[in-house]
């Protein structure tokens, strides 16, 4: 800058200056920086920028270690990690693009109806989960099913979806009358409401 | 503390070395002379925060060699408005980190303060801020930079920030391949 006065480029900025711009973006914007230029991607790659979309509570202390293949191993919901001191009932990954945390409560943290006696349920292990087991409903006169997660281990400023992730097995009976009906509270305030008939319910709600 | 006048007028103002000033004067690296407050400096710039306790602060303009005149003068600028506008305390670190604390979001006058700036004097004035130590000020002018590059594609970055591709085809679809899930909307 000094002396010449041929014009400053972003990309001629010290490698630390643009990574630190970078780091104030998002995960996707950073992949997308790396394919702007070389001197962009050197940027973009490095381990300031990929430290910071870590949550919080992974940010390494004084050694950093942790960088773009930390993040993306973080993304991969297929080898989520359990929640410490959730008993392996609680795993959670990252939004690749955003880098938001991502939560899924194993059947045995939700509370089941058991008003029809022991025999409601059936704990059984399912192929496709990645939980030892799932709850088969057998019998109920009335299913409300509740999952409960603290809402400070969420990102801020984000926007979340909750899904109850169901199967419905051959010769089922009795779900389609009357509309299923999804509530997401925070803090006690209800703050969504969904009807609906279809397989899949969701419900969403900005945190 | 007596904030002076400052912007860039300062040269005119400047008076001998009196005992115990309250402020510094600074000198770009094309000789041009610019006043600010000490208790200014020194918090928000670790570098001449570290000139000031060691005694390294030329009463006739401290030498920034490596700063342009009109960067120095919105370092200035800044400094000045900063210590009007924010009860001190608060953004005080001991040294630059580019640290994993949460960002703290630009006040609406910081944000003021780097939207008038062209794309040049913008880059300038990171530069300025990484040389001299000034966490905060790094902070305001690289969120501005992000801002510049949010939600936008490759192709509108470059547009942005006047960038020339100086990747063959070929790197290009590697890097679009290797971050394939970046490149989907939503």
């Amino acid at each position: 800058m000094a002396g010449n006065r041929e014009l400053t480029q972003v990309g001629d900025l010290p490698e630390v200056c643009l990574a630190h711009a970078i780091a104030l973006t998002s995960p996707r914007d950073a992949c997308r920086c790396a394919a702007v230029s070389p001197a962009f991607r050197a940027a973009a790659d490095s381990d300031h920028v990929w430290r910071r979309f870590l949550p919080p509570v992974l940010q390494p202390g004084p050694k950093p270690a942790a960088g773009k293949d930390a993040y993306l191993r973080l993304c991969d919901a297929g080898a989520a990690v359990p929640v410490d001191g959730g008993n392996g009932m609680r795993v959670w990954w990252l939004d690749k693009a955003s880098g938001a945390k991502c939560y899924m409560l194993s059947a045995r943290a939700l509370s089941l109806p058991w008003d029809d006696g022991e025999f409601s349920w059936r704990w059984t292990p399912h192929p496709l989960s990645r939980f030892r087991d799932v709850a088969e409903l057998i019998e109920c006169t009335s299913l409300d099913i509740y999952g409960r997660l603290p809402a400070a281990e969420l990102t801020p400023a984000t926007s979340y979806a909750a899904y109850l992730v169901y199967g419905v097995a051959e010769g089922h009976r009795g779900m389609s009358y009357p509309d299923q009906e999804t509530t997401v509270a925070l803090g006690g305030a209800r703050a969504a409401t969904a009807h609906c008939r279809g397989r899949r319910v969701s419900a969403r709600q900005l945190i | 503390m007596e904030v002076d006048k400052g912007k860039g007028e300062a040269e005119e103002t400047r008076k001998v070395a009196e005992a115990d000033r309250d402020t510094v004067t600074l000198k770009s690296s094309d000789g041009k002379l610019f006043e600010v407050s000490k208790e200014a400096a020194a918090r928000l710039s670790t570098v001449l925060a570290g000139m000031i306790a060691g005694g390294s602060i030329d009463d006739n303009g401290t030498d920034l060699k490596q700063i342009g005149s009109e960067a120095l003068e919105n370092v200035v600028d800044y400094c000045n408005k900063h210590a009007n506008s924010i009860p001190s305390a608060a953004l005080i670190s001991s040294s630059i980190s580019f640290n994993t604390a949460p960002f703290k979001e630009p006040e609406e006058w910081e944000r003021k303060f780097v939207d008038r700036l062209s794309h040049d004097a913008l880059f300038d004035l990171v530069e300025a801020a990484n040389f001299l130590g000034m966490e905060r000020l790094l902070d305001v002018t690289c969120h501005k930079i992000s801002e510049m590059m949010k939600g936008k594609s490759p192709d509108q970055i470059r547009e942005v920030f006047n960038i020339k591709n100086d990747y063959t085809k070929e790197e290009l679809e590697e890097i679009r391949q290797e971050l394939a899930w970046a490149f989907y909307d939503d």
